[in-house]
């Protein structure tokens, strides 16, 4: 899975988010080492809602009321594809800590 | 460029590329992403990263991400997610799929890629040089009235002697047809600068030039009427080229004085670009003559504008008819007659046929590669009838299959014809590099739209005739319901029979033209010029502005000779006026009978040239009776000497050269007799191509030699080095001018370029044409035997042998090589007059090389045959039988 993707699931693992509020959570999680473009990001959304693994939801409560905006959640498959990758991750962390 | 501002620049470019995007990104999401960068370019704002620091990046993000849209929008078919397809989009998707099949099949789309990129890439080559020598307009006003006005003295042996200044004036006064007529005379002179010696090109005008080229001067103005008699003011303009060289552009330059060949000039003002026409010239006099004097002078070149709506014809009658009016005050007028014609075929004429050959070869080797992939397309396209048929089954349009199929072809010559252009492009270039010196200025070979009109039109032909022609056939059948078991039936075999006739006739008269031009140049290439060329380094002297006086000069140039013969790797050294294909001066002789009877002596120009010391040892150029001339002949001037050429003797004498030596001749209206001391062999001083010329020969003790050629030959072939020679020039006298080094050799070799390159790429596209022809032909027996393995299994079942089979495809191959070659025949027949314009002597081409290059044609073809003959008998019938259940 690419990176960028990765970090959009992970980003919406705790609720639905905006676009911009998914560039910020990448931004704050990356240590600003990851810029999601405008273009870019909704590339990764477009390709992860074709999976199934992300939906556009309703505007939640209390958040903005501008109509412009698109809110996006984690599906169950999505979430699921989440664990599975971080835990592929956790797995070539740790070897590549084991000293030889 | 402010990042929050939402009217600046770059989110204005964001919000269009946003639009850019294909229709299937939905309205909500471009609104969205509007938003977020609205938001991120004001927390840019806020961070400081303002400007082209965040726009670049974004808008970089946004083109790369707009184009992997487009591109899987295109592979989609152009749908949207939801909704049904376009046409376009359809036609992308069959492009995209088609790309991909040319990758995954190397060898194949290597194959057809070179073959259309040779044929398009001729095809633009020629069609760039035949444009800009024949279509092209001129770089003037009225270009199309333009006319070369020249005289032909048919009497004297010659097409063109130009034209005398006082003939010029007659027909000025005289006519009624041009609106204007100018002569012009050309050479070159020295100016003296900061930077040394510089040698011009010069044109003497008569007034009228400007009038009949509609030019306006940059700067300044042109001679009047008033200035441009005997004694007028000696006033120049300039070309630009000088003005910019030497005056920096300066407005200053209008009458200031120039020193030219020593003498002082005003300049009047500065030429226009255009005025290059009629030769890249720095310096322009007006000609400043008397019309009264100079009526055997015929160095001149006139050029005129045509009334609206007279013909050259017309104006040449015209003249004509005010030439023969002057015949009681100048009675050579009563054999020479005015010429008129349009530039183009004045001096572009003789390329006319080469170029038109040109044209069809490769318009010839375009036809023979479409067809031959044709073939070899039909060849690919027809085992997949059984798949087309079922995919028509189950409800795909024949249009659409049809078009699927295509796509391929059309990416392989797209791919081949852009390929093939450049190529084209890069070779003409190479030509006209080659040629540039002769061709006029005003001829221009820049690509144009035509040339780009002209491959869009050949490459779509050419698609239809490979690509189109054989997946409407495939989908034909595929339609009227043949499966896979179907050996594509006669009709097919007698299509793939015709294309291989087609190849076979076009690949045969393209190596009888081939041939003939090529034997006809190898012919005229082994032909004697009469000089030894080989090893003899040529270059000009000019002693004018040096200072030194006539016979200083002629001192300078004789110590010049004696100084260069003692100079090491000299093996000889000579002095002359005149080199062949240089200059052409003539004389009309008499000889002491022929002065007897004036009116039935011959009248035929000799070329006159002035003979350094040891001149015909130096150029190699035999004595065939009597002897060369001597250091003391000619001193003595009462006893003048000559020495003449075997076609003088031949015209003037009619005998054998030992009975002309000691026979008297001298110039028509000269009192001298001189005596000829010998013959020698003939000079081909118009080229090798042109007969030789009526050689007449004086020494240089007893006519003056100004500005002559020097010629040394090297020891063992080899050249001498020309910085030497230069470097000994200055060193004898810094005012003396050496220029135009070049080798006999090369000048010859220049002279028959054109003809020579005709030939190697005339003979260069018959082997590729004969190439395609036996591929092909393999190509498509390999395949019907192929298609026929079946019938063939059951033939051999049924008792047949392998002769028998054998003998079947070889007999159709062999039926279809008989109808190329009657076809290729009758082209032949149809081509040979342009062929024979192209050559010197047509009758070389006999019906023994005909003959021969048809049994090659026939033997090479049934060779091809024969190996997928040899397959076909030797298949076994029992495994087809199984493998076809």
């Amino acid at each position: 899975m690419k990176l960028q993707w990765f970090h959009v699931l992970l980003a919406l693992k705790e609720g639905p988010l905006h676009g911009y509020a998914i560039q910020r959570a990448v931004l704050d999680a990356t240590r600003d080492q990851l810029t999601l473009w405008p273009a870019t990001l909704y590339r990764a959304l477009g390709a992860l809602e074709e999976e199934g693994l992300i939906q556009q939801v309703q505007t939640p409560p209390g958040e903005s009321e501008d109509q412009r905006r698109l809110y996006y959640a984690l599906t169950d498959r999505g979430l699921e594809r989440l664990r599975v990758e971080a835990d592929d991750m956790l797995r070539w962390a740790e070897a590549a800590r084991e000293t030889p | 460029m402010s990042p929050g501002d939402p009217n600046g620049l770059g989110a204005r470019l964001f919000r269009l590329g946003l639009r850019a995007f294909p229709p299937d990104v939905e309205d909500a999401r471009r609104a969205d992403m509007e938003l977020l960068i609205g938001e991120l370019a004001r927390d840019a704002r806020r961070g400081g990263r303002e400007g082209i620091r965040f726009w670049v990046p974004a808008l970089v993000d946004l083109g790369r991400q707009m184009v992997g849209a487009w591109w899987r929008y295109m592979a989609r078919g152009g749908r949207r997610a939801s909704s049904g397809g376009g046409r376009m989009g359809g036609a992308l998707h069959d492009l995209r799929m088609a790309v991909r099949r040319t990758v995954r099949q190397p060898r194949y789309s290597l194959t057809v890629v070179a073959l259309i990129a040779i044929a398009i890439g001729g095809n633009a080559a020629a069609f760039r040089l035949f444009d800009g020598l024949f279509r092209q307009p001129l770089p003037f006003p009225d270009g199309d009235r333009l006319v070369d006005v020249d005289v032909t003295a048919p009497a004297w042996g010659l097409e063109y002697v130009h034209v005398a200044f006082p003939d010029y004036h007659a027909w000025r006064e005289g006519n009624r047809t041009l609106d204007e007529l100018a002569v012009y005379d050309e050479g070159e002179l020295n100016m003296v600068g900061e930077g040394g010696t510089e040698r011009l090109p010069w044109l003497s005008v008569s007034h009228s030039m400007d009038d009949v080229l509609g030019l306006s001067p940059l700067l300044g103005r042109f001679f009047t009427a008033e200035e441009d008699v005997e004694g007028g003011p000696a006033n120049v303009m300039i070309s630009e080229g000088l003005w910019e060289r030497e005056y920096a552009r300066s407005p200053d330059v209008l009458g200031a004085s120039i020193v030219l060949n020593g003498f002082t000039f005003t300049i009047l003002g500065v030429l226009p670009a255009e005025a290059g026409f009629i030769g890249e010239a720095d310096i322009w006099f007006p000609m400043r003559r008397d019309p009264a004097t100079g009526e055997g002078n015929y160095s001149m070149r006139a050029v005129g504008l045509l009334a609206e709506g007279v013909s050259p014809e017309q104006a040449e009658a015209d003249l004509v008819a005010v030439h023969r009016a002057r015949i009681p005050e100048k009675a050579a007028n009563a054999q020479t007659t005015p010429v008129v014609q349009p530039l183009r075929t004045r001096y572009l004429g003789h390329y006319r046929a080469s170029s038109v050959v040109a044209l069809i070869a490769v318009g010839g080797v375009l036809v023979l590669a479409c067809v031959n992939l044709a073939g070899l397309v039909l060849a690919r396209t027809i085992p997949r009838v059984g798949e087309i048929g079922l995919r028509l089954a189950l409800g795909a349009s024949r249009t659409r299959v049809t078009r699927g199929l295509v796509a391929e072809s059309f990416v392989l010559a797209a791919t081949g014809s852009v390929l093939g252009t450049l190529l084209g492009l890069q070779a003409s270039s190479m030509v006209i590099d080659r040629m540039a010196g002769q061709f006029a200025p005003w001829v221009d070979f820049s690509p144009n739209l035509p040339l780009i009109g002209f491959l869009s039109v050949i490459t779509v032909g050419a698609l239809a005739l490979f690509g189109v022609a054989p997946a409407l056939l495939a989908s034909q059948k595929a339609a009227a319901g043949l499966t896979r078991r179907s050996t594509g039936g006669r009709g097919q075999a007698r299509t793939l029979g015709l294309l291989i006739a087609g190849q076979v006739a076009l690949a045969l008269a393209l190596l009888v033209a081939g041939t003939g031009v090529g034997m006809d140049t190898w012919r005229l290439v082994q032909t004697d010029a009469g000089v030894e060329a080989e090893g003899l380094r040529v270059f000009r002297i000019s002693t004018l502005g040096s200072g030194l006086e006539d016979e200083e000069s002629e001192a300078f140039t004789l110590e010049l000779l004696s100084e260069v013969g003692a100079m090491p790797g000299v093996e000889a050294v000579t002095a002359v006026s005149q080199l062949p294909l240089t200059d052409n001066w003539g004389w009309t002789l008499e000889t002491e009978a022929g002065a007897a009877d004036p009116e039935s002596a011959p009248r035929d120009v000799s070329q006159h040239t002035i003979a350094g010391p040891d001149y015909f040892s130096t150029m190699g150029i035999d004595v065939v009776a009597g002897r060369a001339f001597g250091p003391l002949d000619g001193v003595d001037e009462d006893a003048p000497v000559a020495i003449v050429s075997e076609a003088f003797v031949s015209v003037f004498f009619g005998g054998s050269a030992a009975d002309a030596v000691g026979q008297r001749i001298r110039p028509r209206g000269n009192e001298t007799w001189m005596t000829i001391l010998g013959v020698v062999e003939d000079v081909r001083h118009n080229g090798i191509d042109e007969a030789p010329t009526l050689g007449f020969y004086q020494p240089y003790t007893q006519f003056a030699l100004a500005g002559p050629w020097i010629a040394v030959r090297g020891r063992e072939g080899r050249l001498p080095d020309p910085a030497a020679l230069r470097a000994r020039v200055h060193q004898l006298h810094p005012g003396v001018v050496a220029f135009d080094f070049t080798s006999l050799d090369t000048i010859y070799r220049s002279d028959n370029w054109a003809r020579a390159a005709t030939a190697v790429v005339l003979a260069g596209f018959a082997g590729v044409a004969l190439l395609m022809t036996v591929l092909g032909l393999y190509g498509t027996t390999s395949f019907v035997v192929r298609q026929r393995r079946r019938e063939i299994g059951v033939r051999l079942a049924l008792g047949a042998a392998g002769e028998d089979i054998r003998g079947l495809v070889l007999r159709r191959a062999g039926l279809a090589v008989a109808i190329g070659i009657v076809g290729g025949l009758a082209a032949t027949l149809a081509v040979a007059p342009l062929v024979a314009a192209l050559m010197v002597d047509p009758q070389g081409t006999r019906v023994g090389i005909v003959g021969a290059i048809t049994l090659v044609i026939a033997g090479v073809t049934l060779i091809a045959a024969y190996l997928p003959a040899q397959q076909a008998a030797s298949v076994d019938p029992a495994q087809v039988m199984r493998a076809e259940g």
